[in-house]
């Protein structure tokens, strides 16, 4: 497979994992939307900002669904983020470094969902800004959706 | 969102931006993604994981080809945002606007920067 090749599919799976969450959140009767354009807040909006604190609890039971419990692990100190625009952050590839500073620095994303994994210290600035992730949700539970 | 990201030979310093699927999809469809051939999988050390990522060697022939890639692209970007935005566009449309053209700017200053020795862009 050729890097355009692997680029294109990387764009496949992130359509399709963004179409999973908007689908986990419109079972919890959560109104989201997918953004368009070069829209740099995030990959779904949350339709009512007050329902942000939900979203985050979804976010976290789906992570646990795949990931088993670690008290390094625990989301449970994640703290508020006020934001009248909240938006869910979708990656499809190992996420660390700068590239969790970016997220942070959005000042919209509230949650993080990945098909890959996120570094340790990637997920602790996570907890310590208030965001809430699931990472490593397998392929075969999102593609095609 | 996705990221492309620029490692040292040890993994720090580095540097990622972040860009939307279009402007990813569009980098997919341009000689960026063929620039310098196939990733290939390089362990380095991130965030103190050693971890295996898919990367393409920043040597001076590549990083040559992707400079130029950039700066002809920020060239045609640049005409196009001109013509598009007018002379009093709003914050908005002066945001959206010009989006691609400060992606391609930041992305030619990690190409640019000779700690960088990888390239990460699947």
């Amino acid at each position: 497979m050729t890097d355009e090749d692997r680029l294109i599919y990387q764009l496949t799976l992130h359509r399709d994992l963004v179409g999973w969450v908007i689908a986990k959140l419109t079972e919890a009767g959560i109104a989201s939307q997918r953004t368009t354009g070069n829209d740099p807040k995030g990959d779904i909006l949350i339709v009512a900002p007050n329902e942000a604190s939900q979203v985050k609890e979804i976010i976290r039971d789906i992570h646990n669904q795949y990931n088993r419990e670690n008290i390094k692990d625990s989301q449970s100190t994640v703290e508020g983020r006020e934001t009248n625009l909240p938006h869910i952050e979708i990656k499809t590839t190992y996420l660390s470094g700068k590239a969790v500073n970016e997220i942070i620095d959005t000042a919209t994303v509230i949650a993080v969902v990945s098909a890959d994994q996120i570094s340790g210290p990637g997920k602790a600035k996570f907890i310590t800004a208030g965001i809430a992730y699931a990472e490593n949700i397998p392929l075969n539970e999102f593609r095609d959706v | 969102m996705f990221d492309i990201s620029f490692y040292s030979a040890n993994g720090e310093p580095s540097d990622s931006v972040r860009i939307t699927a279009d402007t990813y999809e569009w980098l997919a469809k341009s000689a960026f993604s063929k620039i310098g051939g196939e990733s290939i999988d390089i362990q380095i050390n991130l965030d103190e994981e050693d971890v295996i990522l898919p990367l393409v060697e920043l040597d001076r022939d590549i990083r040559q080809k992707l400079r130029k890639f950039f700066r002809s692209a920020i060239i045609s970007e640049s005409d196009a945002v001109i013509a598009k935005l007018g002379d009093y566009p709003s914050k908005e449309e002066y945001q959206s606007g010009t989006y691609r053209l400060r992606k391609m700017l930041e992305l030619l200053k990690c190409v640019e920067n000779e700690n960088y020795q990888y390239l990460q862009r699947i």
